[in-house]
């Protein structure tokens, strides 16, 4: 009888019908996706939430390291159409709108209204993270364009510490003097870098903010892509372009950028990358210097601005919430700060994090606060899928600036007709 | 017939149906093909009718097929295929043919080239597009040539007019060991004789060739065509890595936009209904092919 007893609950065991000791009854296991640009960002991930593990025992976080970029998006989708969506995961702000027009995402307004942290939080990120006014995600890693320039190049080209461009006249002024070719025309150091392939419309995006031309309307959700600012804009970029004061490269793809190989004196790089370049390279710390956003018609730059949020189909909602509050607390911020670089984003840590580098902190500051995010719509991707044409049609003259934002206008307009 | 030794010793036919055997050994092949590729093809061609985001779908009619013909960037898509698709096979099937010739001797060193030729079919497509964007660099190697010929550097994947050009160049470079492979098989199955004979009655290398070796590899171009017109109208891998079908859509091909309007649009019913346009256009090519590339031969020479 007790062979026969044994036998059974070994079976049961192997079954998984009988909890071992070492499981506990209650523990919740959540899956979270993180695309993690940097090896420190994905080890400030894993520590923590190792962290989080063990001060909630009856919580098991497993933490997966993802691709980063747009096809983290794509992944994002493919595991929805598998059914292994995560519980936990980082979304773009592009994709409030995208896939919260689709439900994706666990409403937070319940969760945050007894969240202490709440009031501390930047409110711009925290309204960011709003979708038909609910608030779906919370914003927790912005990461603004900033406009990087060579100090030893100026020097060379004749200019005194601290000069530098603050408008687009002066942008193609620097730019010309900067540039640098060999005897058959070609340019051998770009004065300004100017993307020939801009498929995520981050670079071309940031120039017409600067003209105050955005192009959606976020309120009506409607498409305002041939007006006389954007227009304007574009017809600046094909002037600048034609200038031959750039090397070809691809604004998506980081090992492209002359600026990082040492063949341009300014560029517009993402914050992260900047600071992973300068950890990289201390060398160069003395060498690279920062302009303040660039104002035409406003000083402006394209901030992109990462969060996180919950399934909607997640069956914890309670638990993952208590993942974001951990990561979202102050330690956690800050830690991730001095870690991985990722920037603060709430109102009691700003001094501190500024104070900690002056330099570098304070551009990344300046540049959040006049920085500007993706239009939270759902066709915001179909659009810059085809402003970007658009924009490489006038650069290769190919069409004149105002008949090919007339066009993108159209083709945009289809697009959302189809879409309703 | 199989026989079965009874115990006693004696030998019963054993009423076995032959054909019933037949079919269940190639039973797996049949559920395979069902399963994995008719019924995803009638799923598609039933989502293409409808405008599945991921979460929610509903019947549009023809909705998809009616906007595709609409659009602009599809018909570049589509144009730019078939461009890629010629330029690609008309290349890999002339040098294929040449370098078959070239290496259908017997030296020393041929199984040295012939591997090296080979080499980069074997290789990933990942690793050798990332080769071929760096060489295309404004930096890189092919610009670095044309300094030291005094000439003016080119964009290369950053023009518009040399984009799709770079593509092609480099797919054929990865592909064209494949055909000369496939060749070379085709030519070492024509009988020595039927060339002898000719070489005798005064024919010249060119009209051996011309008259003996290409006629009678006919099969084998005919199955190339077919496998090569399946293989780069799907052209995706390199598109993607490299130009990501820019710019001003000099690059983007048919998978491209399949791919991009279903996973970075999430609008899977036109990304289907695309994929039904490609696979009947695949289709035609396929029975154009069939009626007057083979005739009724099959791949068997000699």
């Amino acid at each position: 009888m007790r062979k026969l007893f044994a036998l059974l609950l070994i079976t049961m065991l192997a079954l998984g019908l009988v909890p071992s000791p070492a499981q506990g009854a209650e523990q919740v296991r959540l899956v979270m996706w993180v695309p993690s640009q940097t090896d420190a960002e994905n080890t400030y991930y894993e520590e923590a939430i190792a962290r989080f593990n063990q001060q909630n025992p009856d919580i098991v976080v497993d933490v997966q390291r993802q691709v980063y970029g747009n096809d983290y998006d794509t992944k994002l989708s493919t595991s929805r159409l598998s059914g292994d969506f995560p519980d936990v995961f980082v979304a773009y702000l592009y994709m409030i709108a995208t896939r919260g027009a689709r439900g994706e995402y666990y409403p937070l307004d319940e969760f945050a209204q007894s969240w202490d942290d709440r009031n501390d939080m930047f409110e711009s990120v925290l309204n960011s993270g709003h979708y038909e006014g609910q608030l779906v995600a919370l914003g927790f890693k912005p990461t603004p364009q900033l406009l990087v320039y060579r100090k030893d190049f100026f020097a060379e080209a004749g200019y005194a510490e601290g000069e530098v461009p603050a408008n687009w006249d002066d942008l193609k002024a620097f730019a010309e003097k900067l540039t640098v070719r060999d005897d058959r025309g070609n340019v051998t150091r770009a004065g300004f870098d100017m993307p020939t392939l801009d498929s995520g419309y981050n670079f071309t995006n940031l120039i017409c903010m600067q003209n105050g031309a955005f192009y959606a309307n976020e309120q009506t959700g409607t498409p305002q892509v041939n007006t006389p600012e954007m227009v304007e804009a574009y017809e600046f970029m094909r002037e600048l372009y034609n200038m031959n004061i750039s090397i070809p490269f691809d604004h998506n793809k980081l090992d492209s950028y002359p600026f990082l190989a040492g063949n341009s004196a300014m560029s517009y790089i993402v914050s992260s990358t900047v600071m992973a370049y300068l950890k990289n390279n201390p060398d160069m710390a003395d060498k690279i210097g920062f302009i303040p956003p660039l104002a035409q018609k406003q000083p402006a730059t394209f901030s992109a601005l990462h969060f996180l949020a919950i399934n909607s189909g997640c069956e914890h909602p309670q638990e993952a919430w208590r993942v974001l509050a951990f990561l979202m607390s102050d330690e956690e911020m800050y830690l991730r700060y001095q870690s991985a670089g990722v920037p603060v984003v709430k109102s009691s840590l700003q001094e501190k994090f500024i104070a900690d580098d002056p330099v570098l902190n304070r551009a990344m500051f300046d540049a959040i606060e006049v920085g500007y995010g993706k239009p939270r719509l759902t066709w915001t991707s179909i659009a810059e899928k085809i402003l970007a044409p658009a924009w490489e049609s006038v650069m290769n003259n190919h069409a004149g600036a105002q008949e090919a934002l007339d066009e993108a206008q159209a083709a945009i307009e289809m697009e959302i007709q189809n879409m309703q | 017939m199989s026989v079965r030794l009874q115990p006693g010793g004696s030998l019963r036919p054993r009423r076995v149906n032959e054909r019933n055997v037949g079919y269940l050994f190639i039973l797996p092949f049949f559920v395979f093909l069902f399963l994995f590729v008719l019924l995803p093809i009638v799923f598609n061609i039933a989502m293409s009718f409808t405008n599945y985001n991921l979460m929610t779908m509903k019947a549009v009619g023809f909705q998809n097929y009616l906007f595709i013909f609409a659009d602009k960037t599809f018909k570049r898509a589509f144009l730019n295929t078939l461009i890629f698709t010629v330029a690609v096979l008309a290349l890999n099937l002339t040098l294929g043919l040449a370098l078959s010739l070239g290496v259908n001797r017997k030296l020393r060193a041929m199984k040295l080239i012939r591997t090296c030729l080979f080499a980069p079919y074997v290789t990933s497509m990942v690793s050798v597009s990332m080769i071929w964007l760096w060489m295309y660099q404004p930096m890189g190697a092919f610009n670095a040539i044309l300094g030291w010929l005094n000439l003016p550097s080119l964009k290369w994947i950053y023009s518009p007019d040399t984009a799709m050009l770079c593509i092609i160049v480099m797919s054929v470079w990865k592909t064209v060991g494949y055909y000369m492979l496939i060749f070379l098989a085709g030519l070492q199955g024509i009988p020595e004789s039927l060339v002898e004979a000719a070489l005798i009655d005064g024919a010249s290398p060119w009209q051996t060739t011309r008259h003996i070796r290409l006629p009678l590899l006919r099969p084998v171009i005919f199955f190339i065509t077919v496998t090569g017109t399946i293989q780069n109208f799907n052209a995706f891998e390199q598109i993607k890595l490299m130009t990501g079908g820019g710019p001003m859509h000099a690059t983007t091909t048919l998978a491209h936009q399949i791919y991009t309007r279903a996973f970075e649009h999430y609008q899977f019913g036109i990304s289907a209904a695309q994929s039904v346009i490609l696979m009947l256009v695949v289709f035609v090519f396929i029975l154009l092919n069939y009626r007057y590339g083979n005739q009724g031969n099959d791949l068997e020479v000699g």
